[in-house]
C-alpha cells in the first residue's frame, strides 16, 4: 500500500497549484477574516470602521413581562418557575447583543447608533452607514418561546446592507453571524447551568449544540480557523475524488488490475493519502494561525489532546467519504458521476453540516442530517472542546464520526469494482 | 499457447466481439488488423482478463483465463491503447511505481528500470516529468511499463497511434527485436496494415466484431491473386469519370482516393486502353498511372467494400 500512497503524494506534490490551495488557502482565508474582524489592519488607530445603525423594533422588557405572566398560568411548581425566570433574564438576547456591539473588542471598529427604521434607511441610502441591524418586533418573545418552551421558530436578526457596503457590509454580516452562533452556545450553556428541570424542558432547541457546561469565549479567529479546517477537509475529499477520475480507471487502474494486485489496495491507498492530507492541512492551519493570530494556545497539551483526537477521527471520516466517492467514480467510470459525487456531494455536506452558513437558517430536518455529517460533527466537537468542555461531552460525537467512517469504508469496499470496468 | 474459442462480448444490445476464434503459438508475432470500432480492444481486454466475455473461452495452455485470471497475469504484458501512465511523475517514478506493483524491489527493480528504459531509448530522459514528453516518447514509456516484469507474452493495442514517423519506426523496430531476439510472443493490434505486414507472421483481419480473414500476409493477399490494382492520379476530382468507370462491367471495384481513383480489375484484363479512352472523351487529366499487386488494404477493401482507415 505504501507504493500507492507514495505515488498519490508525489502526484499531489507535482500539482503545486492544487496543493497550495489545499494546504495554504485555509490559513490565508482565516488570516484575512481574522484581521478584518479584529480591526488589525490600519495599525494603532484603526482606520477600519464600520458605521451601523441599530433599529430596535422589539420591546425586550415588555417581552419578559409577558413571558412572566405566561409562566404564571402554567401548572408548574413555583420553584421551577423561578428557575425558568432566572434563565429567561440571563439569556435575554437583546441585552447580550447590545453588550456585544459595545464590547471593548469591537468599539474601536464598530460605531453603533440607534435609529428608527426610516432614519436608518435614508442614512444608508446617503451612504453614511455600512449596514443596518434590525431587531424585529417580537424577537425576544420568539426567542424565549423557542428556547424555553420549544415552541415557535426563532425570528432572526436582519442585516441590511447597501450597494456601497461591499466588503465592510459582508464583514458586519459575518460578525453578526458569528455572534448568533456563539450566542447559541452561551444559551445552551445557561440552560444546563440553570437546573436539571430547566434542562429537561429546554433540550435540543438550538441547532446542533448538544450539551454544554462552562464555556470559555471563543475568538472570531478561532471560530474561522475551525470552520476553515473543516471546510477545506471537504475540498481534499473532492480533489482526491476528481483526481482519481483523471487518473482514469480505463488506463492506469487497468494496469493495477493486470498486475494481479488487489484493487482494494488502490482504494485503501487513496484513503490513507486523504487522511494524511487532512491532518497536514489542519496542522498547518492551526499552527500558523496560532503563531500569527494566537488563535489557539499551542503550548497547552490539552489543546493538542482534543485537537488530535477530534481531527484524527474527522480525517478518518473524510478519508472514508473520499473512498466512497472514488468507489462510485470507478464503478461508473463516468465524468459527470464523478463530478456529482466529487463536487455536489461535498457541497451538500458542507451546507448541511453548517460549513457555509449557520444551520439555524436551514429547515429542522436539515439540521438533523447535519448532526450526522462529519464536518458538522467535527465543527461542534472542536468548538466545544475549545470552550473547555471535557472529552466526555464530546465522546458521543467522536463515536458518530467513527460510525460514519466504518459505514463509509464498508460501503466503498462493497461498491468498488473488483474486476474490470465493464 | 493462447487460444480463444467462440469469444463473444455484447454491450447492452451491441455485439462488440462476435464469436472470435484465434490462437497464438509461442514465439509467434500475430497481427490483429481492423478499422476503429472493429472490436480489437474489447477482444484484448477479454484475453487479458480485464473484462468478462459474454460467452466463449480464453485458454492459456489449455486452462481457462476467464475462471482463473491469475494464471495469465504474471506472464502477460499489456500495452493499452490509451497512454496509461502518470503525467505528473517522471519516467523513472512511473516505472518504479508499476514495477513495485508487480512485486519488484530494490536493486532488481532499479536494474530492470534501466534495462527497459534502454529498450525504449529513454534512458537520458528518466528524470524528466512525463508531461514534458512528446507523444512518441509517452507511447514508449507506455510500452516500457508493460515490459518491466519480463512477460513472455505481450499484447500491444495500437501502440503507434498519433505519433511522428520516427517514433513509429523506433517502436516497430523495438517490437521486432522483442519478438525475434528475446523470443517474446506478440499480439499486435493496429489499423495500419503496413505495420502488421512488416511485423507479423500471421494476421487476423477483424471487422464488426468478426474475424473475416486469417493467414500469412501472402495467403491473405492471394485472396486477390486473380486481380490487380490500378492506381490513377488525377489533377483534380472528376465525378463524371468515376461514374463512367463504375458503369464499366469489367472493372470490379472503383474507389476514390486522395489523389485520384483506385481500381480493382481482373488480372491481365488489359483495361488501360479503355480507361484512357474514357478519360480522353471526358477531358480528364491523368497525372500518373500505376499497376500494383494488391496489399492487405485491398484485401480489406475487397472483403468489406470499405477502407481500413476512416
Ligand atoms: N464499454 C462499452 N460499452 C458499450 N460499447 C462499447 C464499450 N466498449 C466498446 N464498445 C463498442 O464496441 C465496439 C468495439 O470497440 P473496440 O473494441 O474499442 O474497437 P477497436 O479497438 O477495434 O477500435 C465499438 O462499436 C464500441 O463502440
Ligand atoms: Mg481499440
Amino acid at each position: 500500500m505504501f507504493t500507492f500512497i507514495k505515488k498519490d503524494i508525489l502526484v499531489m506534490i507535482r500539482d503545486r497549484q492544487e496543493l497550495k490551495v489545499l494546504l495554504l488557502m485555509p490559513f490565508i482565508l482565516t488570516l484575512i477574516l481574522g484581521f478584518a474582524l479584529s480591526g488589525f489592519m490600519g495599525g494603532e488607530e484603526s482606520s477600519f470602521t464600520i458605521d451601523v445603525a441599530l433599529v430596535m423594533e422589539d420591546d425586550p422588557n415588555g417581552a419578559i413581562e409577558a413571558f412572566e405572566a405566561q409562566l404564571d398560568e402554567q401548572s408548574i411548581p413555583n420553584e421551577m418557575k423561578n428557575d425558568i425566570l432566572q434563565v429567561a433574564h440571563a439569556i435575554q438576547p437583546v441585552d447580550i447583543l447590545e453588550q456585544f456591539l459595545n464590547s471593548e473588542e469591537l468599539s474601536d471598529m464598530l460605531h453603533v447608533t440607534y435609529k428608527s427604521q426610516t432614519e436608518a434607511e435614508s442614512a444608508l441610502n446617503k451612504e453614511e452607514l455600512a449596514a443596518i441591524l434590525t431587531v424585529p418586533a417580537g424577537y425576544t418573545t420568539d426567542f424565549l418561546q423557542n428556547v424555553i418552551f420549544d415552541q415557535s421558530s426563532a425570528s432572526e436578526l436582519i442585516v441590511t446592507t447597501g450597494s456601497h457596503s461591499g466588503l465592510i457590509g459582508d464583514i458586519f454580516e459575518d460578525m453578526i453571524d458569528t455572534f448568533v452562533r456563539s450566542f447559541n452556545f452561551e444559551t445552551a450553556l445557561t440552560k444546563v447551568a440553570g437546573d436539571d428541570i430547566v434542562n429537561d424542558i429546554v433540550t435540543d432547541t438550538i441547532g446542533n449544540v448538544e450539551t454544554v457546561t462552562d464555556a470559555d469565549p471563543i475568538s472570531s479567529t478561532t471560530y474561522y480557523a475551525i470552520g476553515m479546517a473543516v471546510m477545506f477537509a471537504l475540498f481534499v475529499a473532492s480533489t482526491m475524488g476528481s483526481k482519481s477520475y483523471v487518473e482514469n480507471y480505463q488506463n492506469v487502474f487497468n494496469r493495477i488490475l493486470l498486475s494481479g494486485k488487489s484493487p482494494m489496495l488502490y482504494l485503501s491507498g487513496k484513503g490513507v493519502t486523504t487522511f494524511l492530507l487532512v491532518i497536514l492541512q489542519a496542522l498547518i492551519l492551526f499552527i500558523s494561525v496560532s503563531l500569527i493570530l494566537r488563535a489557539f494556545d499551542i503550548t497547552d497539551p490539552s489543546f493538542w489532546l482534543g485537537t488530535l483526537i477530534i481531527m484524527g477521527l474527522f480525517a478518518l471520516s473524510i478519508a472514508a467519504v473520499t473512498m466512497v466517492i472514488i468507489a462510485f467514480t470507478m464503478r461508473y467510470n463516468n465524468e459527470s458521476i464523478s463530478n456529482i459525487f466529487g463536487l455536489g456531494f461535498v457541497a451538500i455536506l458542507a451546507m448541511v453540516g453548517g460549513s457555509f452558513t449557520p444551520t439555524a437558517n436551514l429547515p429542522d430536518f436539515v439540521t438533523q442530517i447535519g448532526e450526522w455529517t462529519p464536518n458538522g460533527i467535527a465543527l461542534s466537537a472542536l468548538l466545544q472542546w475549545y470552550q473547555g468542555l471535557s472529552l466526555e461531552f464530546i465522546a458521543p460525537m467522536l463515536g458518530r464520526l467513527l460510525i460514519i467512517s466504518i459505514i463509509c469504508i464498508v460501503v466503498s469496499y462493497l461498491i468498488f469494482p473488483k474486476r474490470g470496468a465493464r | 499457447m493462447l487460444e480463444t474459442t467462440e469469444l463473444k462480448k455484447t454491450f447492452k444490445n451491441k455485439v462488440a466481439v462476435d464469436n472470435v476464434n484465434l490462437y497464438l503459438e509461442k514465439g509467434e508475432s500475430v497481427g490483429l488488423l481492423g478499422p476503429n470500432g472493429a472490436g480489437k480492444s474489447t477482444t484484448i481486454s477479454m484475453i487479458s482478463s480485464l473484462i468478462k466475455p459474454t460467452s466463449g473461452e480464453v485458454l492459456w495452455h489449455g486452462k481457462s483465463v476467464v475462471k482463473n485470471p491469475n494464471i495469465i497475469r504474471d506472464v502477460l504484458g499489456v500495452v493499452p491503447q490509451e497512454i496509461a501512465i502518470y503525467e505528473e511523475l517522471t519516467a523513472y517514478e512511473n516505472l518504479q511505481f508499476f514495477g513495485r506493483i508487480y512485486g519488484l524491489k530494490g536493486k532488481a527493480l532499479e536494474q530492470k528500470i534501466d534495462e527497459t528504459l534502454k529498450i525504449v531509448g529513454l534512458e537520458d530522459r528518466k528524470k524528466d516529468l512525463v508531461k514534458t514528453f512528446s507523444g512518441g516518447m509517452k507511447r514508449r514509456i507506455n510500452i516500457a511499463v508493460a515490459l518491466l516484469h519480463e512477460p513472455e507474452f505481450i499484447i500491444m493495442d495500437e501502440p503507434t497511434v498519433g505519433i511522428d514517423p520516427q517514433s513509429r519506426n523506433y517502436i516497430l523496430e523495438m517490437v521486432r527485436k522483442l519478438n525475434e531476439e528475446k523470443g517474446m510472443t506478440v499480439l499486435y493490434t493496429s489499423h495500419y496494415m503496413e505495420e502488421v505486414e512488416r511485423l507479423c507472421d500471421r494476421i487476423y483481419i477483424m471487422d464488426h466484431g468478426k474475424i473475416i480473414a486469417t493467414g500469412t500476409k501472402e495467403e491473405l493477399t492471394s485472396i486477390l491473386s486473380s486481380e490487380e490494382k490500378i492506381v490513377i492520379e488525377l489533377d483534380r476530382p472528376y465525378p463524371n469519370f468515376v461514374e463512367k468507370l463504375e458503369q464499366n462491367e469489367k472493372i470490379l471495384q472503383v474507389s476514390v482516393s486522395e489523389k485520384g481513383i483506385d481500381l480493382i480489375v481482373p488480372k491481365n484484363s488489359q483495361l488501360l486502353g479503355e480507361i484512357f479512352h474514357i478519360a480522353e472523351k471526358l477531358d480528364v487529366q491523368i497525372v500518373h498511372v500505376n499497376v500494383q499487386v494488391p496489399t492487405l488494404e485491398d484485401v480489406f477493401l475487397h472483403l468489406t467494400g470499405r477502407n481500413l482507415r476512416d
